[in-house]
Order: structure tokens, then sequence, then C-alpha cells
């Protein structure tokens, strides 16, 4: 037969087949793999949840689009820490938007490995964690999660007496990272200036009340920190000097050096003042020009006959509704003062014409006390003036809307006052809960006009209440009768339906 | 494609690694026709049946069904054929019904028509009294008949069936045996089965492999006549018993004669003819010239299993050890 | 279609009427069940910020008990198919491979969903006892939902390509468990391996699994992950169409 027709199975075919198949499989995966990096590099990102948790804010977006270098961010973290969750969330949308930059997450519990080399790079602690660090070229900037939140405290609870309630009610990361990456990326170092000759906390020492650690706290916000002495020669404060820290001043200040701070302040400065139990007896004259600014430092110690741990320092837990310490109070935080001066709000009486904002930051327990008798150097309480038996003011802060047109480019002036100045020094700002404090004073006096446009993103914080007995109904039903259930009718349908 | 044959085998072969299963087979069954398919244990039934169904490729050669290719279009033939396998595969957690029910959606039937035909098929395979059962809870026989419903229900051109009525009782094995006679008025079937009565009162055709080859494909008493197996005569003859082994000497139309004693006087012949001619009336002459007494004259007929036997004996020898 | 639709019912009959449908549901409900007692407890009174469905989701038991069940669902496929015979039924019926592809996909993709289904209750139970109907984001739910579907399917598709292969529900289960695993320990070295210090690392952290999950579980839903899933799940149907076919010219 001739026209039989072609063999079904003709020799040779399965080689043929085989090459074909492979051939055709890679080709396949060629075309997905293409796909895949066609969707890398064009993400789209949609957020489903009703807030614009994940929408940045048009400056955020210009400050991403013109990005000229690498920055390098590195998130040490522990992903079960609260915030971590946005904190990630917020940066893959920032590394998604510039291929600038590199994010690196490190969960220090997962690779702890990871985590020291991170620690080595940067020069931090041992047990540093839960930060932001934001590289590009030499300059670096930290952001540590006690910085991030914004919370809302529950003043009405406060006045009745009650403990407080602060609720963590907004992140601010996107303010924060994107002023972080603005200063590395252009390497804008807001200035700060030290004061000195007045008995001031040496800033180089590394002695227990040096200032040396305050300082590197300084450089982690990316700022260049310069001593600076306001003799007759100068006539006013560096025009870029954003920050004015006076700590521990014991001698009196000039009053032309206070007219300088003076106007500095009115043109938008930001002033922190740290007093302290030495300029108890004189006066710095720093009081008298506090009182411009609603605050009153008072000649007396304050003591705290429960919250203590040594009689002579205060471990404060109480706080005022301030952006400074909500975080503190929300993570039930102590910050601890050495024989700290009362600090406290001037009676609204007393109050300047076109008053600043002042509120009170830090507070003892209801077991204050006041001394201010002083004998041999040391203050005694005396009935007759001091008063004893309730919550003292030790710190507080003021703020006042900037002067049309005079201070447009820094905005409000804002002012921080400590009763102590120990407290930030080397040995005792590793203390309690010193260094958050330090570094959010720092960070509220920092804040920079153009950033106060980035809203914080709300977040919805929820509290899970269950009683014992509650808890252990839900562990039966979810460990023993549903699981049991389901298996028993398997056990029936089986037993019903077995060949 | 319609006159073509319903199936057209040509020099198919199956190589498995170290064993040739089919080997080089050519044959063709045409449409209408029913062909049983035989062959000893590990003939190689099965693989060509598989190779039909486009269940497994073949090494060489050409296989053709209703006119497609079963490489190059197995949908088409597919489509066209009721296929059973060997074991009987089934959903053992199915219900009966249900289980054809799926069977004919999946062969493309509407919902209506599956319906309609599952009705069918439960009727004709006796299935309508346990079609709520599951089949895992079923008797063989009565999978076995599922196994057939299933095979049936898309009413295909052709069916094959690989061993359907093992298993099942006389009764049933008679109903499927009228089954498939009913079916082969209109379809074309190929049945492989060990059980060859069968194959003689169904089939029109026996296709008779063995290792992989060929041995026969023919009607049966075409079989038999060619392998002149049949017409054997014994005749009881009471004679001398000389004359008795003398007389057939001469005779050409006979090839062998044997002759052992009997009862009394009374001697057993069997004749074998040389090609296939009746030897009675020839027994009856001589013994009547002779004058001799005939008491018993018979001519035996082969059956298919002498036949088979036969053919497959000589290659079998080394069956066993397959 | 047709046909696949009778499949895919055929596939989830045969999980409802054997053991193992109810032994896998039975499963994940007790892992998840514990997981979900272990996380109220170790939350209770503490107050969270993070999503619900992140912190009850995008945990370590969710991949323990994704890695353990889908073996166990895909196991059975066609490795199931093959040792009864009834594949040979199958494919000797006039079913397209990719249509019995796609059934045997779609049928272990549906039970996955099914089986995951009540523990949306699990939601519901957290929202009533935080008080804040605001606990609960529908969108968010969706989006996790949705995430789980996608991982899902990768998961189904690799356990059917692994299925596919061998006539053994163990050797499937062991292999597809091995795929699934490799995919996941693949995403754990991407956290302890910097994205930024090779092209390696980039690679890694976009066939991160784990950072997949918990974008979703945050409601976000990224191109770059969906189209991910839903090439993983193409390509490993594509070989698992030629897994079947090579059957008609090995
Ligand atoms: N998968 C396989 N691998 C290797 N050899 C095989 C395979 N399947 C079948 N064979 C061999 O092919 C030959 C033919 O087998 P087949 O099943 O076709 O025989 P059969 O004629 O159906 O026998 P039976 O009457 O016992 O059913 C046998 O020798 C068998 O051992
Ligand atoms: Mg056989």
């Amino acid at each position: 037969m001739d026209d039989l027709p072609p063999p079904s199975f003709p020799s040779g075919r399965r080689l043929g087949i085989a090459v074909h198949v492979l051939v055709a499989a890679s080709l396949f995966l060629a075309i997905l793999v293409m796909l895949n990096y066609l969707a890398a590099r064009h993400p789209l990102r949609k957020d489903l949840t009703s807030g614009d948790r994940f929408v940045l804010s048009p400056l955020t977006l210009q400050v991403l689009q013109n990005l000229t270098n690498q920055v390098r961010i590195t998130v040490l973290y522990d992903s079960e820490i609260g915030l971590f969750s946005h904190v990630d969330a917020m940066l893959r949308i920032y590394r998604s938007l510039s291929s600038k930059i590199t994010l690196d997450v490190v969960d220090y519990s997962l690779a702890p490995g990871r985590a020291i080399q991170i620690r080595d790079r940067y020069n931090l602690g041992r047990d540093d964690k839960d930060l932001v660090i934001f590289e590009a070229g030499k300059e670096t900037r930290f952001v540590r999660s006690s910085e991030l939140s914004v919370y809302d405290a529950d003043v009405n609870r406060m006045l009745q007496g009650g403990s407080r309630e602060v609720r963590r009610s907004a992140f601010k990361g996107e303010a924060l990272f994107t002023a972080a990456i603005l200063t590395v990326s252009e390497a804008i170092r807001p200035r700060v200036c030290y004061l000195q000759g007045h008995g001031e906390h040496d800033p180089q020492s590394s002695d227990q009340n040096g200032y040396r650690k305050f300082i590197e706290l300084l450089a982690e916000r990316n700022v260049s920190v310069d001593p600076l002495t306001l003799g007759a020669t100068r006539e006013s404060l560096p025009p870029d000097c954003e920050l004015l820290v006076i700590a521990g001043a014991n001698s009196p200040l000039e009053a032309n050096t206070l007219r300088k701070i003076g106007s500095f302040l009115d043109q938008g400065g930001r002033l922190l003042v740290l007093m302290n139990v030495e300029s108890l007896a004189i006066a710095t004259g720093l009081e008298e020009f506090l009182i411009r600014w609603g605050i009153a430092v008072r000649p007396s110690v304050v003591a705290d006959g429960q919250q203590t741990t040594g009689g002579s320092d205060v471990l404060v837990g109480e706080f005022g509704a301030h952006p400074v310490v909500n975080s503190l109070a929300h993570g039930h935080h102590k910050v601890q003062l050495l024989l700290p001066r009362t600090v406290g709000k001037i009676p609204e009486k007393f109050m300047p014409a076109d008053p600043p904002k002042v509120e009170q930051l830090l507070f003892t327990s209801n077991a204050g006390q006041t001394k201010s008798r002083i004998r041999d150097g040391t203050a005694y309480y005396d009935s007759r003036i001091d008063i004893q038996g309730q919550m003292i003011p030790i710190a507080a802060a003021a703020e006042k809307g900037g002067l049309a047109g005079v201070t447009a480019n820094r905005g409000a002036s804002r002012i921080v006052v400590v009763g102590d100045s120990f407290c930030f020094g080397n040995q005792l700002i590793e203390s309690a809960s010193n260094r958050d404090f330090a570094g959010l004073a720092v960070n509220w006096l920092l804040d920079r006009q153009q950033f106060l446009a980035i809203g914080p993103k709300p977040i919805h914080e929820y509290t899970l209440r269950l009683t014992p007995t509650q808890l252990t109904i839900l562990r039966w039903l979810f460990l023993m009768v549903l699981p049991g259930s389901v298996l028993l009718l398997g056990i029936i349908v089986w037993l019903r339906r077995r060949a | 494609m319609i006159d073509s044959p319903m199936i057209e085998v040509h020099d198919l072969t199956k190589r498995y690694p170290g064993r040739t299963a089919v080997d080089g087979i050519t044959f063709t069954v045409g449409r209408g026709e029913v062909v049983g398919f035989l062959g000893p244990n590990g003939a190689g039934k099965s693989t060509t049946m598989r190779i039909l169904a486009c269940f497994l490729p073949a090494t060489g050669g050409t296989a053709r069904v209703a006119g497609f290719d079963v490489y190059r279009e197995p949908d088409e033939v597919r489509r066209r054929i009721g296929y059973m396998p060997e074991s009987n595969p089934l959903h053992l957690d199915m219900r009966v019904r249900e289980y054809l029910k799926f069977r004919a959606r999946l062969k493309g039937l509407g919902w209506q028509r599956s319906r309609d035909r599952v009705d069918i098929v439960l009727q004709q395979c006796g299935l309508t009294e346990v079609h709520r059962r599951i089949t895992g809870q079923l008797s063989k026989g009565y999978r076995q008949r599922v196994g057939l419903a299933d095979a049936l229900v898309h009413e295909p051109d052709l069916i094959m069936l690989d061993e359907p009525t093992i298993g099942l009782d006389p009764h049933q094995i008679r109903a499927v045996r009228a089954l498939i006679k009913e079916l082969g008025k209109t379809t074309t079937i190929l049945i492989s089965t060990h059980i060859l009565p069968e194959v003689e009162m169904t089939c029109s055709r026996v296709l008779i492999l063995n290792q992989g080859r060929i041995l026969a494909a023919d009607t049966t008493e075409n079989l038999k006549r060619k392998l002149s197996l049949d017409g054997q005569v014994i005749a009881e003859i009471a004679a001398p018993h000389e004359a008795l082994r003398e007389c057939w000497r001469d005779l050409p139309e006979i090839e062998r004669w044997d002759v052992a004693p009997a009862d009394g006087e009374w001697f057993r012949v069997a004749l074998t003819p040389r090609n296939g001619a009746d030897l009675r009336p020839l027994v009856f002459a001589i013994v009547r010239d002779n004058e001799w007494s005939l008491r018993e004259l018979t001519r035996s007929r082969h059956s298919l299993e002498d036949i088979f036997i036969h053919l497959t004996r000589q290659q079998g020898k080394d069956l066993p050890g397959q | 279609m047709n046909v696949i639709l009778a499949l895919i019912r055929r596939e989830l009959g045969g999980y409802f009427k054997s053991l193992i449908g109810y032994v896998v549901i039975a499963a994940v409900l007790f892992l998840f069940g514990f997981s979900f007692v272990d996380m109220l407890g170790k939350l209770n009174g503490i107050p969270q910020d993070a999503p619900v469905t992140e912190q009850f989701y995008a945990t370590v038991y969710f991949w323990v008990i994704l890695l353990i069940t889908a073996p166990m669902i895909t196991m059975r496929a066609f490795a199931l198919e093959k040792s009864t015979g009834t594949y040979e039924s199958l494919m000797t019926a006039p079913v397209g491979d990719w249509q019995v592809v796609l059934a045997k996909f779609g049928g272990t993709l549906a039970f996955f969903a099914l089986v995951w289904l009540p523990l949306l209750g699990c939601l519901f139970i957290i929202r009533h006892f935080t008080g804040d109907p605001a606990t609960l984001d529908p969108r968010v739910t969706a989006g996790t939902f949705f995430g789980i579907l996608l991982i899902g399917s990768l998961y189904m598709a690799m356990g059917c390509f692994a299925s596919s292969l061998t006539r053994s529900q163990i050797i499937a289960a062991i292999f597809s468990f091995l795929l699934g695993v490799g995919l996941f320990v693949l995403s754990l070295r991407s956290a302890a391996l910097s994205p930024s210090e090779s092209g390696w690392g980039a690679v890694l952290d976009y066939t991160s699994v784990m950072r997949h999950l918990f974008d979703f579980s945050r409601g976000i839903i990224d191109t770059r992950q969906v189209v991910f899933y839903l090439t993983g799940t193409a390509f490993f149907l594509y070989l698992t169409q030629r897994v079947v076919e090579s059957r008609r010219w090995k």
C-alpha cells in the first residue's frame, strides 16, 4: 500500500517532542519572568483602608521625586513591637516611589547577626533597637520609636484625679522620615548653639555630669552643635541657629546676653533651658526672663515622698498633656530628676498680654513637696511658704505663634524649661527614660515649619478585654469543640460510606 | 471518513524498557463488526486497547479510529469511543447514578440528555435497583456493570471492553452477551476476554494475539477450516483388526488415522481429513463394501478453545515465565 | 466549561466523601484556633495599633498551617486517581489536558478557600471583645482574604504539580511540602539578607511570601505581588499540564 497515512508514531518523535517541550517551557518561564520584571518596574500599590493611611503628602512626594543622592534606610526593629507595621508599611511606600532609596528591614530578633553588623556600622549601643536610620553619603539621622507617635491624653479623666489614660492616636512617621531624608540627602544641618560662659555643663566632657552624650543625642538628629559665647563682641546669635541650649547656668547671665536671646526667640527661635539646684540661691536672670514667656522657675527644690530612689531624686511618672511627654505617659515610662526646681506655669492673672501657650510637662506624685529654705547649701521645708501633699510641676513648655512677617521662616517660638540639668548629664541620661525625654524635647523644639504640613496619620488603637473565663471558653471552643465536631462528622461520614 | 474502517492498525509497536508488549501488529476492524480480542496473559491486548483509547503512546506504527489518528486527533477519537479499562476503575465514593451522570457530563452530554442516557444505560445494564448505592459498596459484578454502563452512556461509535465479563454470574454473563449482541447491530465492538464460548457466540470475528503478534484474524469458521482442525471423524466399527488398519492407507483424503480397540470386537477409529473434507460418506461406504458393522459415526467439532490452545501452545512454552 | 465544572464538583465532593477533607478542616481549625487563643492571651488588655488581620493572620502560625495543609489538600489531585486507576477512565474521556489541570487546581483552591472561611468568625470574636466596631475594617479583611487566596493558589498549583508527577500520594505530599517550605525558607532568608547588598537580595525580597502576607493583611494590594502569585500559579499549572500531556508521547 503506497497511500498509507503517515505513521502516528514516527521514530525519533520522542526526542523531538522533549526538546520542543523544554524550549516551550523555558520560553514560557522567560515570559513570566519578564512580566514580573515589568511589574517590579512599574509598581502600583492600592491601599484598601479607609483612613488614607498610606497616601503620602505632596511634600513627601516632592522630596522623593527630587532625590539625587542614594539614601539608605535601615530599620532595626522587632516586628512584634507596636508601630512596626506602620513604619515598615510607610517606608515601603517611600521605596516604591523612589529608586534612590534602598530599604533594609532588620528584625533583630530574627536576624541578630545582621543587627550586630548594623550596630557596629552606626556606632550604636549593644542594646540599641527600635529605630530607623537614614544615611546618605556621610550624613546619618536616626529616628527612634519613641518619637513616632502622637497621643491623645484623656484630660478629663486626669482632672478627675484618675490615672491618665493615653491612647496612641496617630503616627507621625511621615513628617519625621521625610525630614530625615531631606536632611541627610541635602546635608542640611540645623544648627544648635550651646551657650557657654556661665558655669554650664561641659559639652565635651565624659564625666558623669558632662554633656557629651546629650550632644551625641543632638548629633543623631543630624544637627551641628556649636558652642556659643555671647560676649560683647557678638551682636546676635548666628542667623542659622535653630535652637539654643542653656544647660545648668549657675552664674548670672549678662543683661545684653538675655536681650540677644530674647530677640532670637522673638524671631521664632527655640530655647531649651535646664535649670538646676546650684543656681537656687542666685538669680541667673533666666527666672525673670522666662516670666515673660509665662513660665515660673521658683527658688525651691522639689522632693517626692513616694516616687524616689534615694530621697534627693524624683522619679516622675505623672505627665502633662503635651507632645513632648505623651509617649512617655502612654508607655508608663519614668523620668528621673535630681533635686529639681519648681518649674510651672505662672498664674493666669500675671500672664503678659499676648500670652504664650504654656503647658506643664512633668509632675511629682501626690506626695510632692517643695523646699525653699536654704541653710548650709541644703534646702529645707518651710511650712509657711512651702507646699506639700500635691502634684508639683517640674518642667514646662511654652509656645507662641510667630509674629506675622518677622518669623515666617521659623514658625512659632518654642521654649522648654526643665527644673534639673543633671538629668541629661552623661550618667543620668541613661537612667529611666531620660534619654527619650531629652530626645522628645529636642524634637519638639527642632520641629520645622515645613514639615508641620505633613499631618500625622491616624491610628486606630484597640484593646482586647477578655475575662479569664471567656478565655477559657474560647480555648475550649477552638481547641476541642470545633475541630472535634468536624472530625466527628468526618468519622460518621467515613463509617457510613466506607467501602 | 464515514467509509473508513472503524479501526485501522498498521505495524503498531509498543516497547517497554526491556520488553516488547506489542510487536508490529496490523489489523482492521470494519464498521459494525463485533470483534473478539484473544490472547494469553501478557499477550498485549490491554496495551493495544490503551493505545487505541489514546491513553498510551505507541513506539511506532499507525493507529486510526474512525479515520482519526490516535496520536494527532485524540479528542476526535476519544469522543467516539466508549472504553472500559481492564481493572474497571470507578470513583468508589460516588453513588451509581451520580457517577454515571458525572461521566456523561464529562463526555460532553448536555444536562437533559445525560439524564435520559443515564436512565437508559441503568436499564440496559440492570442497575436500576442499585442506582442510589455507593459504588464502593457494590459487589464486583455490579461494579462491572457500572463500568459497562459508563462505556455505553454517550452512545459511542466504537465500544472497547477490556475483559468486561470477569466477575459476572452466569445470568449476568448471558445478559451482557445479549446486550453486546444488541449493541453489535448498530455499533462496532472490540472485546477482550478469556471466556472463549462467549466470543464464539457473540463475535463475528476474532483476533488472536500472542506475545505481541497477531496469530490469526478471521471468523471462527474460517479459522477452524484453515487450521484443519475441523472434521475429525470418529467411527466405531466391528471388523478384523488388520483389515481395519490397512484399509485407510491408500485413501488420499485421509491424512492420519488411528485405530484403538474398544470393547469386544469393536474398534474405535479416528480419522483426520486432509483438507477439511467430510469423511463420513467415505467411511460409511467402506463399512458397507466390507460388510462390517458400524455403531457410531461422528464428526467432532473443535471449539475456539481448541484453536486457541493449538495456536498459542507452540510459542507458549515460555509463557509462565513472562 | 461544563466539563470543568463537572470535574470541580467531583473534586470537591471527593473531599467531603472521604475522611481527608474533614481531617484537613479539623486540623486547620485546631491549629488556627491554637494560634488565635494564644494571640488572644498575649494581647489581652494591651493596646494594639496594627490591624487585627495582621496580628492574627500574618503570623508564623499561618505559615505552619499553610505548609502542612497545602500538601494534604493537593496530594490526592492526580496521585490518587493514578493509583486507583480512575486516571485511565478520566483521560480516555474526551477531556482536554488543560481542562483536567484547571479543574484539579480549581477544586483544590475551592477547598482551600472553604477551609479558611470559618476563620472569618474569629475576627468577629475579636471585634466583640474589643467592643469597638472600628476594629474590623471590612476592606482590610477583604484584602487579607484576597491575599490568602493568592498565596493559596500558588501553593495549590505547586501541590497539583507535585501530585501530577507521581502515583503515590505520600511522595506527592512530600514533594509539595518541600516546594512550599523552600519558598517559605527563601522568604525567611530574605529577612536576614539586605536587599541592597546584591541583586539576590532584591530578588529574595521580591519573592518573600512572608512580606507579601504582611502587606495583604494591612489592606495593601500591590500589583507586583499580584503579578508574582498569578505568574507563579500559571507557571506551575503550565508545568502540570506538560506533565499530564507527556503521558501521550513519553
Ligand atoms: N507499564 C508497563 N511497564 C512494563 N511492561 C509492561 C507495562 N504494562 C504492560 N507491560 C507488559 O506488556 C505486556 C503486555 O501486557 P498487557 O497488559 O497488554 O497484556 P494482556 O494481553 O492484557 O494480558 P492479560 O490477559 O493478562 O490482561 C506484558 O508482558 C506486560 O508485562
Ligand atoms: Mg489485559
